[in-house]
Order: structure tokens, then C-alpha cells, then sequence
């Protein structure tokens, strides 16, 4: 166990993350993960395989598991310590269908799975062919016609909101209990941060990807989230 | 869903733990986002006009998050007045209610104002458009105006797999099977639902500027503009 992951030893801080991680940031965190377990439960079997891309922390698997109580998950994610945090949120009976890889989309076994989730990851990853390559190498591991639910925060470093969408990530965060202090550097990190793209662009991604009936479920301020099909 | 009076001690309580909160997603938080975009344009001693404001809960909401506004609450049904006045008994010194519809609101300025969850009772014939027309000359010009709608166009072919979806979100959230089944037939019969696009446009004819998607929630469309 790694030197960070031990502190999520620690049931205070992983019930710490459970609320001042991604759900004090993004509107509705526990919504959307619920909005996406109904979604999916829609063509997934009851005994569907499911893959997480992003499985560190553990949200998504935990919330995903209430959703289908026999489905079975593999999750990627390269951060063993997020890795870490994630058998300790989703708990002892999850685990037991859970399976976890350190690596990223391409690392993941070949499947092919009925269902797969991309939650907070696209938007770190720049534009350059990669996000491409993220989605597609997810695209190539689903049945045909398995859903896809893509969940990201967009923006545009060099348009006319950029500003305006930072101050309201940070009073959102504020409000939330996010300490000020830790949010400083959000401004600059966003505006180096050559993963942020307009939401036009991800649907884009998406349909060259070879996804389709892609449907827009979530909107919080600048976070948005998708379903598309295989 | 089991009958209910505004006499019924149970009525607030149940509509609180088991209304809008069970059937639209991230209800609260949808709130937040709300009075956190009209707090960018109104002052701290706002007065802010929530049209079908019965029922409270937005009002409750916004009156925690910013302890120096002001409410008038505009809403046609007792029933619905009744549990307002209840649930946000903790505030009452600042909210005033008006029984009726848009046009008997008082003529403001308001400095910011919301229609969450009502717009999809009107008729797309001309009501739609007068009660946006209504609300926007009450506002100050520049301020925020939020709109929370369903968006299930009923003329699409797939109206009913989404009146299905909404149920089994509901279902999932813990809702009462009966109200849940009670509310699907009611999409049907009591709502005039219309396509996201259709709201947009009826935002810009009654005059409102930068409509901003801000709230998606399955078939639920939230909106921040400008009057």
C-alpha cells in the first residue's frame, strides 16, 4: 500500500473524499452517478460486465454496483494509490466483483463488455489525438451497441467564458467547504490545462469514435454528461 | 398517490422527503446553481420573484444561501401556498405570497426572479410566452432570470421510452410507486411539455438575452438569463 493510500485507511478521510472530493466540485456529483446507473440499467443485463475507465476513488463503481447488484466491474485507472482509495470506498462486497488495473484505457482486458464509463478523466487528457484514442480503444472493447457514459467538464481556455466559468467552479467549490486557499492555482491550472474543451468538441470525439445516439443527460454549470452506443 | 389536503399535517412533510427531490435529478443542488448565477447580478438585499413558489422549497433553499434576500412567492393553488407558508415557516419575515398567476405578481422591480418546475403547465399557445413576456417586466434590466423545465417534446417519437426513464429515475430515488405511476400519467395528461429548443426561442421572443444552459438532469433543462 502506498504512503498516500494509507491515509485511506483511515474511515474519516475516505468519508472525506466521499464529500469534499469531486461532489463538492462538480453540481450534483451523486445525481449524476445515479442518472447513470438508470441509464445504463436500461440495456445492461443483470449480469453485465462493466468497464471503468478512471476506477480510482471509487465513486462511480460504488454507486454503479447499487445500480446493477450483479454486475461485475474492471476498472483501470494508472494511480495505485487512487487505486487504493477506490477497494476502500466501494467496501468488502463490491470488491468481490470488482477487479482493478493499474494502467490506463489500453491496459484494460479485450472484453467485450455491455457497458463502459468515463467520468472525470477525459478532461485531463489533451486534444492531440489522445482523447481520440481513449475513446476509441473504450469503443473497441464494447458488444455493439453496448452504452457509453462520457462525463467531463468543458470549457474554452481561450474563449470569452473562461473567466466567467472559473469563478463559478470556484464559488461553487467554496460553498461546498472547499477550502479558498487550496483553490488559488485553479485559475492558471484550467488555463494550462490542454484537455478543456468546448462540449461541441467531445461530441465530436465521440461520433469519431464510432459512438452514436449520443444524448446529453447531465449539464451542471460547466460539467456535462453523455450517453452514447457502441 | 394517496390523497392529500393542505390540512393534512402529513402533506408538507411528505411533499418535502418525497416530491421534486425523488423526481429531479441533483433537486438541491439545481438550487444552489440557481441562486448562486442570480447572486453574479443582484445585490445582497436582493428581492427575487419565484413563480409557482408554492411548495417552498426553492424559496427555503435560497433564503439559507443568501441571508439578505427577499421573496415574493406567486403561486395558484392553496394547497400548494399552504405548504410553502410551512415549509419555510423559519423565514416567513421574509417571504410574501400572492394566490394567482404571473400577471397578479406586484409589478416589482425584482432583481432576480425564478420559474423552476412550472413553465410545463402552460399552454404552448400563447401562455408560455405571456407568462415569460410577464415575468421579464418585472425585472430589473440585466438581471437573472432562472428557468427549470421538463423538456420531453410529446410530438417525438420517443416521448414514452423518456416518460419510462423518468419513472425509473424516480423509482430508483426511493419515490412511492403510486406517486411515481401517478406522475407518468400526468406527464401525459396535465404537463405541455416542450423540446429544449422550443424554451430557448420563447426565451429570446419575450425579450430575455444569453440564455445559458447551466442544469441538465435526463428530461429536466435549467437556464440562466438576462432580462
Amino acid at each position: 500500500m502506498t504512503a498516500f493510500a494509507q491515509n485511506f485507511a483511515d474511515p474519516e478521510k475516505v468519508a472525506r473524499y466521499a464529500t469534499l472530493g469531486p461532489p463538492a466540485f462538480m453540481p450534483g456529483h451523486g445525481g449524476v452517478l445515479q442518472m447513470a446507473g438508470v441509464l445504463l440499467a436500461e440495456t445492461v443485463p443483470d449480469d453485465g460486465q462493466v468497464l471503468i475507465v478512471g476506477a480510482g476513488g471509487g465513486l462511480e463503481t460504488r454507486a454503479l454496483a447499487k445500480a446493477g447488484p450483479n454486475w461485475r466491474f474492471v476498472g483501470v485507472d494508472p494511480a495505485p494509490a487512487m487505486l487504493d482509495l477506490a477497494r476502500a470506498i466501494v467496501g468488502p462486497e463490491v470488491n468481490e466483483r470488482l477487479e482493478l488495473i493499474e494502467g490506463v484505457a489500453a491496459d484494460a482486458p479485450p472484453g467485450p463488455f455491455d457497458a463502459a464509463t468515463l467520468i472525470l478523466v477525459l478532461g485531463m487528457i489533451p486534444d492531440d489525438g489522445s482523447k481520440l484514442s481513449i475513446l476509441e480503444e473504450i469503443h473497441r472493447r464494447l458488444k455493439p451497441g453496448a452504452p457509453f457514459i462520457l462525463v467531463d467538464r468543458c470549457g474554452e481556455r481561450a474563449g470569452p467564458g473562461f473567466e466567467r466559468d472559473v469563478d463559478r467552479y470556484i464559488a461553487y467549490a467554496v460553498a461546498s467547504g472547499v477550502d479558498p486557499a487550496t483553490l488559488d492555482s485553479a485559475r492558471e491550472s484550467q488555463r494550462a490545462n490542454p484537455g478543456l474543451v468546448p462540449p461541441e468538441r467531445n461530441e465530436t470525439l465521440l461520433t469519431e469514435a464510432g459512438f452514436s445516439g449520443i444524448e446529453v443527460f447531465y449539464v451542471g454549470m460547466a460539467w456535462r454528461g453523455w450517453i452514447g452506443y457502441a | 398517490m394517496k390523497a392529500l389536503h393542505f390540512d393534512d399535517p402529513d402533506f408538507a412533510r411528505h411533499y418535502v422527503e418525497d416530491g421534486p427531490a425523488r423526481f429531479v435529478p441533483g433537486y438541491e443542488v439545481m438550487h444552489r446553481m440557481a441562486a448562486q448565477l442570480i447572486a453574479e447580478r443582484a445585490p445582497d438585499d436582493a428581492s427575487i420573484l419565484v413563480l409557482g413558489a408554492g411548495g417552498g422549497l426553492e424559496i427555503r433553499s435560497m433564503a439559507a444561501l443568501q441571508p439578505g434576500w427577499t421573496f415574493h412567492g406567486v403561486d395558484p393553488s392553496d394547497e400548494m401556498l399552504a405548504t410553502g407558508r410551512a415549509v419555510c415557516a423559519a423565514v416567513a419575515d421574509r417571504v410574501v405570497w400572492t394566490r394567482g398567476f404571473i400577471p397578479d405578481a406586484p409589478d416589482g422591480p425584482f432583481d432576480g426572479a425564478t420559474c423552476l418546475l412550472t413553465l410545463h403547465f402552460l399552454t404552448d399557445d400563447g401562455a408560455k410566452l405571456e407568462a415569460l413576456q410577464a415575468i421579464r417586466r418585472r425585472l430589473t434590466p440585466g438581471a437573472a432570470f432562472i428557468l427549470v423545465d421538463l423538456c420531453l417534446d410529446k410530438a417525438a417519437p420517443g416521448y414514452d421510452a423518456l416518460r419510462d426513464r423518468y419513472a425509473r429515475f424516480a423509482l430508483d430515488s426511493g419515490a412511492h410507486p403510486g406517486d411515481v405511476a401517478h406522475t407518468r400519467d400526468r406527464l401525459k395528461t396535465v404537463l405541455h411539455t416542450v423540446s429544449p429548443e422550443r424554451n430557448e426561442a420563447l426565451l429570446r421572443e419575450a425579450g430575455f438575452n444569453g440564455a445559458q444552459l447551466f442544469y441538465a438532469g435526463l428530461g429536466w433543462r435549467g437556464w440562466g438569463a438576462c432580462a
